[in-house]
C-alpha cells in the first residue's frame, strides 16, 4: 500500500461526499467529473490501464455532458 | 483483524463510497442527484472488483517477451463491459427523469 | 422517524459489508482464489488460442464473446427504450441557435484537432488486440468527438452532418455482425460464435479485427444517438 494510493483513497472519499452534499447541481456534476479522473488514476495504480482509459472518457467525459444536458432540462438546485 | 484492515484498505474505501452513493439515492430529493448516486455506487463496485483482481508485483495483462507474472485479466474484462453498459443505463434513466419533469411542468400549466 | 431510518440502514449495511471484508484474504496475495483458479489458463494458453496479446481483449472477443454480444444487445435495447420515450431528434432551421457563440480561437482549434481525434479513435480501435485499447474505448472517443462537434458548432450542424438515417445502420451493425459470424460457425459444425471455425489462425485474427471495428463504431454511434435524443429540441 503506497502513500499515493492512500492519498487517492482520501481524495475519492472527500470528492464523493462533496458531490452528494452540494446544493448546486452544476457544481456537483463538475465535482463528479473530477471524481472520475481520480478514480481513473487509482485504477491505473492497480494495474488496469485499459479501464483507466475507458473511465476517463466515459465517466468524466460523456456521462458528465449527459448530466449537464439533463440538468438544464430539469431543475438546477437540490432542495425540497 | 487490524492487519487485514490495513492490507484491505481498498475494499474498505469501496464500502465507504458505496454507502455515500446509497445515501444520495435514499435521501437527496433531486432525481439527477439520485442518478449520480447510482453512478458512484457503480464505480465503487468496479473498484472492489479490480481490487480483487490485483496481484503483488504483477504486470499489466498484455503479453511481453520474458515476463511471467501477470495480473488476472478476467475482472478487468467484466468491468470493461459493465462500464459501457453503465453509459446506456445512465442515459436511459436521465431520459426518464427529463420526461417526468416535462410532464410535471405540463400538468402545472 | 423517517429521518432516522436512512442513517440506521446505512450503519447496518456498513457493519454487514465490513464483517464480510474482514474475512477476505489480504489483497494481492498470489495464493488468492482469483489468482489460482482460472487465471493461469488465460495467461498461458490465451495468446496461442486467440491470437491477441492483450489478454483483456482475448477474453472479451474470444472466451466470453457471448457476453459481449449480450452487452451490445443491452446497449441497443437502451437506445430503443430511449426512442420509445422521447423519439428521434427533430431539428428545424433556426430553432436551436447557440446561446453563447464560442470564440473564433476555439472554432479554429477544433477544426484543426478533430481529424486527429478521429485518427486517435481509429488507432485505439484497431490496436485493441495488441496494446492498451479496444473497441469500447475507441467507440467512446468517437462519441466524444461527435459530442464536442455538437457543442461547439451547434446542434443543427451536428445533426445535419450525421442524420438519423445514416446512424441507423451503425447502431444495428454490431449485432448483425455477431449474428452472421455465430451462424456461420454453427453451419460449419462448431459452437455458436466459435471464431476459429475454419482452423486458420490468420482468418481468426481477421474476424477479431472486424469485431473490434464493429463494436467500436456501433457503441460510439449509439452513445452519440443517446446524447442527441437527450438534447432533442422541442418544437415551438
Amino acid at each position: 500500500m503506497t502513500i499515493l494510493t492512500t492519498l487517492l483513497i482520501l481524495c475519492l472519499i472527500i470528492l464523493s461526499i462533496a458531490v452528494v452534499l452540494n446544493r448546486d447541481m452544476l457544481a456537483s456534476i463538475v465535482l463528479f467529473s473530477a471524481y472520475g479522473l481520480v478514480m481513473a488514476v487509482m485504477w491505473q495504480q492497480l494495474g488496469a490501464p485499459m479501464l483507466a482509459l475507458a473511465e476517463v472518457i466515459i465517466e468524466s467525459g460523456i456521462i458528465s455532458v449527459l448530466f449537464v444536458v439533463a440538468v438544464f432540462r430539469t431543475s438546477r438546485d437540490d432542495v425540497e | 483483524m487490524l492487519n487485514s484492515a490495513s492490507s484491505n484498505l481498498i475494499y474498505i474505501a469501496s464500502i465507504i463510497l458505496f454507502l455515500v452513493g446509497f445515501y444520495a439515492v435514499a435521501a437527496r430529493p433531486n432525481l439527477i442527484k439520485k442518478i449520480i448516486g447510482i453512478n458512484i455506487m457503480e464505480t465503487s463496485v468496479f473498484l472492489f472488483l479490480i481490487g480483487i483482481g490485483t496481484k503483488k508485483n504483477g504486470a499489466v495483462p498484455i503479453i511481453v517477451e520474458g515476463v511471467k507474472n501477470y495480473i488476472n485479466p478476467l475482472p478487468q474484462a467484466v468491468v470493461l463491459m459493465a462500464l459501457v453498459v453503465g453509459v446506456g443505463t445512465t442515459a436511459l434513466s436521465l431520459i426518464l427523469a427529463v420526461r417526468l419533469s416535462e410532464s410535471e411542468k405540463e400538468e402545472r400549466q | 422517524m423517517k429521518k432516522m431510518f436512512t442513517p440506521l440502514l446505512l450503519t447496518l449495511l456498513g457493519i454487514f459489508f465490513l464483517l464480510a471484508v474482514f474475512k477476505m484474504p489480504p489483497m494481492g496475495n498470489p495464493d488468492n482464489p482469483t489468482n489460482v483458479v482460472a487465471a493461469p489458463r488465460y495467461i498461458t494458453q490465451g495468446p496461442q488460442e486467440t491470437g491477441c496479446s492483450n489478454l483483456v481483449s482475448a477474453i472479451i472477443l474470444n472466451y466470453r464473446i457471448y457476453d459481449t454480444m449480450g452487452e451490445m444487445v443491452v446497449i441497443f435495447g437502451a437506445l430503443a427504450a430511449a426512442l420509445a420515450i422521447l423519439g428521434r431528434e427533430h431539428v428545424k432551421e433556426g430553432l436551436s441557435p447557440l446561446k453563447v457563440e464560442p470564440s473564433p480561437l476555439v472554432r479554429i482549434m477544433m477544426v484543426i484537432y478533430i481529424p486527429f481525434f478521429i485518427i486517435f479513435a481509429l488507432y485505439v480501435i484497431i490496436n485493441g488486440g495488441f496494446s492498451v485499447g479496444g473497441g469500447f474505448q475507441g467507440g467512446a472517443i468517437l462519441a466524444s468527438v461527435i459530442i464536442i462537434y455538437a457543442l461547439i458548432f451547434g446542434f443543427d450542424n451536428a445533426v445535419k452532418r450525421l442524420p438519423a438515417k445514416k446512424r441507423v445502420f451503425f447502431e444495428g451493425m454490431a449485432i448483425l455482425y455477431f449474428t452472421v459470424i455465430g451462424f456461420m460457425s454453427v453451419f460449419m459444425g462448431k459452437n455458436f460464435l466459435d471464431l476459429n471455425f475454419l482452423g486458420i489462425s490468420m482468418f481468426q485474427k481477421f474476424l477479431t479485427l472486424g469485431l473490434e471495428i464493429s463494436i467500436g463504431l456501433a457503441s460510439g454511434v449509439t452513445i452519440a444517438s443517446l446524447f442527441y435524443i437527450l438534447k432533442k429540441v422541442e418544437r415551438g
